[in-house]
């Protein structure tokens, strides 16, 4: 275990409510992670990849304590690790406007209080961080494109200085050319500030351009960890093979 | 202008549902503002001479079996009719929201007991509950509206739970969950804007349904009190004259109509407002 960690998830088994459960039957939970470990290092980019249900959602919810029902540990060296949902389009409240959305996480800030002036700032700085015109603080969510909605969503993330964002398929809503110019701005945010970045995407090419580790997931079980180019070149076990192969890769 | 102002003007251009909301909610405004200073008659003031005549020029609403000028008593009555609706939806739909809305929230036991105790309320016909407030509190239009309103806590307790349930799982909740936004901040301020539309039509429905309501209690004489009347009660003493004198009864149901009709225009044009 090196000093440089940001995140260390040990031995991490998830459960969710039985929704079809039978009155008498005794399954009351399912569970949905088993025995998960991973550890995330500071400025690095972790990729999480794999089928439909393997998982990987669960995982980063748990990690920012949306699904609480957990046992095991969640180390994190810093607070309040922030998330970009998958879908842009449900993930912005639609009755607010850009401006409003981007400074509510200071107004509901407990660590401090934003004077106006300050908030008025770094919503501006947030603003130019990903790249949006400032015409559009005062439209609404519904008036803008997926990809500005995209940028909208990491702009909140962002408001409050994270050290590790965790990104939820943030481009599979997307279509290919918007999700290159996400993915790009997302690299750049992680070069330019160092912070830790989560990535979940079932797109094996996206992890291998963007990722520094992969963890490779099916069925609630981590299948292979390990550095993204390594993994590539050799992958130990079956299924992580035939996921490079089903992505054309080798 | 103001930027209101100019919006306003935009809306009433594109928006005929707003424009005829405005303009038959305004008339009816108009007849009742006038009707607080100034009447063609005095509204109790009797006539037996000229009894149930139909439309003049003396009386453009003609008269009511005593010969009181009908106009004269509309515009008396849909104030009452105005503030006894009205009363009624703020009282069911505030009382509604809140119960509805932390219902639906926080869910669990709260959500089951309440639910339970609306649904028991559900099982009686509003009027009825009505009825068993007023026959506690005694008749009048104090008890009228509050039993009333209490009446119609339970269709805006069920329609906003519903809404909040739909929304309580959305990504947009649980970003700003993620952003440390308290559970009273999350309610009142990030998810009840998103279900106004449906809170306003709900409120128009149930303005709707509180004018009859209320027209069905003054009948059965718990309402308003004569001398006085609501539009409710004028109605209801005028059928037994429908076809002798069709004026007395086809005024007061006229405004009640337009009264209804402006209401609905008017939320349909604010649902769409732009």
């Amino acid at each position: 275990m090196s000093d440089n960690e940001v995140l260390r998830v040990t031995d991490l088994n998830v459960f969710y409510k039985n929704r079809k459960r039978k009155l008498f039957s005794n399954n009351k939970k399912i569970q949905a992670l088993f025995d998960v470990n991973v550890a995330v290092e500071e400025g690095e980019v972790l990729a999480i990849a794999g089928e439909s249900g393997s998982g990987k959602s669960t995982l980063a919810r748990a990690i920012v304590g949306i699904n609480r029902d957990y046992t095991g540990e969640i180390w994190q060296k810093y607070a309040d690790p922030q998330m970009v949902f998958q879908d842009p389009y449900s993930s912005l409240n639609p009755s607010k406007k850009v401006r409003w959305l981007l400074e509510e996480p200071l107004r509901v800030d407990r660590t401090r209080k934003w004077s106006p002036l300050e908030m008025d700032k770094r919503v501006y700085e947030i603003l130019e961080e990903v790249e949006l015109p400032v015409a559009l603080l005062d439209r609404y969510p519904s008036q803008l494109s997926g990809g500005q909605r995209q940028r909208v969503c990491i702009g909140m993330a962002l408001m409050k200085s994270p050290k590790l964002l965790i990104a939820d398929e943030p481009v599979s809503a997307l279509d290919v050319t918007i999700q290159a110019q996400i993915l790009e701005l997302l690299e750049n945010l992680h070069k330019k500030h160092g912070i830790s970045i989560i990535f979940i995407s079932h797109d094996l090419r996206v992890v291998y351009k963007i990722s520094d580790h992969v963890l490779i997931m099916k069925d609630g079980r981590v299948v292979e960890y390990g550095e993204t180019r390594q993994l590539y070149r050799s992958p130990q076990a079956h299924y992580t093979k035939s996921l490079l192969k089903a992505a054309g890769i080798v | 202008m103001s930027k209101v102002g100019k919006k306003l003007k935009k809306n009433m251009r594109d928006n005929p549902y707003l424009a005829a909301g405005l303009v038959i909610t305004g008339m009816v405004l108009l007849l009742i503002i006038v009707g607080l200073f100034w009447t063609p008659y005095e509204p109790t003031a009797m006539n037996a001479k000229e009894k149930l005549s139909g439309i003049s020029l003396r009386h453009p609403m003609g008269t009511d079996n005593m010969g009181r000028d009908v106009l004269s008593r509309v515009m008396y009555g849909s104030r009452i009719t105005l503030f006894i609706a009205m009363g009624t939806v703020a009282i069911g739909a505030f009382a509604g929201t809140i119960i509805g809305a932390v219902t639906g929230y926080f869910g669990g036991m709260l959500d089951e007991v309440m639910m339970r105790i609306i649904d028991a309320m559900f099982a009686f016909p509003s009027i009825l509950l009505a009825l068993v407030i007023i026959s506690i509190f005694g008749t009048g239009w104090v008890q009228l509206l509050v039993s009333l309103g209490i009446a119609f806590v339970p269709s805006f307790a069920r329609i906003v739970r519903g809404e909040v349930l739909r929304c309580r799982n959305m990504d947009y909740v649980e970003n700003a969950r993620l952003q440390g936004v308290s559970d009273l901040r999350m309610i009142f301020v990030h998810i009840l804007p998103n279900i106004k539309g449906v809170l306003a039509s709900a409120i128009l429905i149930g303005f709707n349904n509180a004018v009859l309501a209320e027209a069905g209690l003054s009948y059965l004489g718990v309402g308003s009190q004569p001398p006085y009347a609501s539009l409710g009660r004028m109605l209801s003493d005028a059928q037994q004259y429908m076809f002798t004198t069709p004026s007395y009864v086809l005024c007061p149901g006229i405004v009640i109509v337009l009264m209804v009709l402006g209401f609905a225009f008017l939320g349909e044009g604010i649902s769409r407002w732009k």
